[in-house]
């Protein structure tokens, strides 16, 4: 086993990684920057080394402080989490160099199976079904056109080394074409240095399901089952779950089996998942994630195989000792993001200061989240704080426990998307089941939100009310009183 | 008089008026009364109902059997309901919807900008987000430039009338 990790990230993933590096008995570095100081990873690490200033370009995104850190702490290995250096191949290879394993596939599987166009290469030579398009990149918006034409819009133009909704577009008409084509290739170039662009047809109704795979540098491979994760915003997941509830064990099996074959062909090993769009029965391979996921926890819960535990193991040239046949599913486990932001102002990012914290907690409840009170959400990093999930034999169990833990939750301070997660837990439509990526959109969430949390803000002004005016009429002190005590600069401790 | 009061973090602005044993608040575009009983703790009716409110020490209060850290940011006494209409047009000061850093400006003084236009561009959790005049008027100062890391409270732009 690996003596000493570097968590080479931050906020809740770091937290995870490190409590996996704790039960194996690794000892573990984090890396900060200046903004996470007082962060819980830093608190949670045997050591812990400062990267640089706050952004994540002074900081979290240098991979030669990382690897600095790493040599200077005497870590083996680097765990990258999820973002930053976790999908960078030229990451991978200066680990290597520097003589540090970094945990995770090697740099050309990531390469063949993390770029978009040679991934759909792959997948259309082995066999593993896409969505109609082009077969690789296309040279110009002429080019794009002319698939367009061949395959019929709506069409979705895609950078390959896209991410996140960046450099993505739906093209409805001909005539809209060149300048989407333009505006996607113009941001893909600026956010990832790389402008190649292809074409797929536009599928207007599915269902995001992804497949986890797991293997070893022998060549082992099994899937763990599918999670399904339709329930989004602007191309960002919100709500996850496993199993589907879309899939019979037909399909499942099915679509493990496509997924192991790509993961196989590509020489893929450690942790990594495969995107399919599952649309009138059909599955299209989407793209390969070539690290953990933010969801991965559902399929820990629903498995009982610990996932991180596994990317440890594997990458200190342990055997993959889990067969696919020993792999078995019990319940389902849904997960929500709660995410500093406002979903009453587009979602707009809200980071600020923790003033109330109480997680859930109970049967078949688990939170991820690097939140403390007196702490502050930093704004140079993404806006997610924490992951709530919830286990139940059922769908609707697991669901109705992850509504009532989302109701025993306190966090304040800053806007969050907490509430609403509890009416999409409560939707008819989503506890039946019928899912597609539209589905905020083809059933009104947000507008049945806005006029929720208006009735809620009501409510809240009512008890505001009632304590200002309990104030204004107590005997002593008063309120002009407590003003002065409230904001009296604190005392300086030297 | 007009408070800020903020319960967990979230900020409420009120309006109170005391008239004998009732105090009349103003809050969210409603005028509430409330009518208070008891030493402590209150029974205080509001919008139809009674809340139970205690005070057990000056940062915190139980308002209907739940527990809530509460301050008081701001604080003018006099003034009375209805005499606090926002200034005509919207403000003339621009502050960050959130904490950020600056990304781009769009304008420059001296610009003579529109309602709605776009001043600058803040990047907060890696998403760009635009900034627009809430007022037409003229670019009077500019505070800020592209890099610089801002709170929730900072001045951005001021604007004046053209």
């Amino acid at each position: 086993m690996l003596r000493k990790v570097l968590v080479a990230n931050r906020g809740e993933i770091a937290v995870r990684v490190l409590r996996a590096c704790r039960e194996l008995g690794v000892r573990s570095v984090a890396v900060f920057s200046d903004a996470d100081r007082d962060a819980m990873h830093v608190r949670l690490a045997g050591e812990a080394v400062r990267l640089g200033p706050a952004p994540s370009g002074e900081s979290y995104l240098r991979q030669d402080k990382v690897l600095e850190a790493a040599q200077r702490t005497g870590a083996e290995a680097v765990h990258p989490g999820y973002g930053f250096l976790s999908e960078n191949a030229g990451f991978a290879r200066a680990c290597a160099k520097a003589g540090v394993t970094f945990i995770g596939p090697s740099p050309e599987a990531m390469e063949q199976l993390g770029d978009k166009v040679r991934a759909r290469q792959l997948a259309i030579r082995e066999g593993v079904p896409v969505a109609a398009g082009s077969e690789g990149a296309v040279k110009d918006s002429a080019e794009a056109a002319r698939v367009a034409e061949r395959i019929g819009f709506p069409v979705m133009l895609k950078a390959a080394g896209g991410g996140g909704g960046m450099g993505l577009r739906v093209a409805r008409t001909a005539q809209e074409l060149p300048r989407l084509f333009e505006d996607a290739r113009a941001q893909a170039e600026q956010a990832f240095g790389n402008g190649a662009m292809f074409v797929e047809k536009f599928l207007e109704r599915p269902r995001h399901i992804e497949v986890q795979v797991l293997g070893d540098a022998k060549g082992h491979l099994i899937h763990l089952g599918e999670r399904e994760c339709s329930i989004q915003r602007r191309h960002q997941k919100l709500l996850e779950e496993a199993p589907s509830a879309g899939l019979d064990a037909k399909q499942r099996e099915m679509v493990g089996a496509l997924a192991v074959k790509l993961a196989q062909v590509g020489k893929y090993s450690n942790a990594g998942t495969m995107e399919f769009l599952l649309q009138d029965g059909k599955f299209h391979f989407n793209e390969m994630n070539t690290r953990l996921q933010v969801e991965h926890p559902v399929t820990e819960m629903v498995t009982g195989v610990d996932l991180v535990q596994w990317q440890l193991r594997i990458a200190s040239g342990e055997e993959l000792t889990l067969r696919q046949e020993q792999v078995h599913w019990n319940g389902h486990a849904i997960e929500v993001r709660i995410n500093a932001e406002d979903p009453l102002h587009d979602f707009r990012p809200s980071p600020g200061p923790v003033r109330r914290w109480v997680p859930p907690s109970g049967p078949g409840v688990r939170v991820d989240s690097a939140l403390a009170e007196g702490w502050t959400v930093p704004s140079h990093y993404d806006s997610l704080v924490a992951k709530v999930i919830a286990w139940g034999p059922t769908r609707r169990e697991a669901a109705q426990r992850l509504h009532g833990a989302l109701g025993e939750m306190r966090l304040s301070g800053f806007p969050t998307n907490a509430a609403l997660h509890r009416l999409l837990l409560q939707d008819a439509h989503f506890l039946e089941g019928d899912l597609s990526t539209r589905f905020l959109d083809e059933h009104n969430v947000m507008e049945r939100f806005a006029q929720q949390a208006q009735q809620e803000r009501a409510q809240a002004e009512e008890r505001a009310a009632a304590l200002a005016a309990a104030l204004a009429l107590a005997p002593q002190g008063g309120i002009g009183t407590l003003h002065e005590r409230h904001t009296r600069p604190p005392r300086r401790e030297e | 008089m007009h408070i800020v009061l903020e319960l967990d973090g979230e900020p409420f602005e009120l309006w109170l008026v005391r008239e004998g044993a009732e105090v009349r608040v103003e809050v969210g575009g409603r005028t509430l009364d409330a009518r208070v009983q008891g030493p402590g703790p209150f029974d205080v009716q509001v919008g139809g109902r009674t809340h139970r409110v205690e005070v057990p020490d000056a940062t915190h209060a139980v308002v209907d059997g739940e527990r809530v850290g509460f301050r008081i940011p701001s604080f003018a006494p006099g003034g009375a309901p209805g005499q606090h209409d926002e200034e005509e047009g919207g403000s003339k000061v621009v502050k960050p919807p959130m904490p950020g850093r600056i990304a781009a400006l769009k304008v420059r003084e001296g610009d003579t900008v529109q309602k709605g236009q776009i001043l600058l561009v803040l990047e907060a959790m890696k998403m760009q987000n635009e900034v627009a005049a809430p007022r037409s008027g003229k670019v009077a100062r500019i505070h800020v430039k592209p890099g610089d890391v801002v709170e929730s409270g900072s001045v951005l732009v001021e604007l004046e009338d053209a």
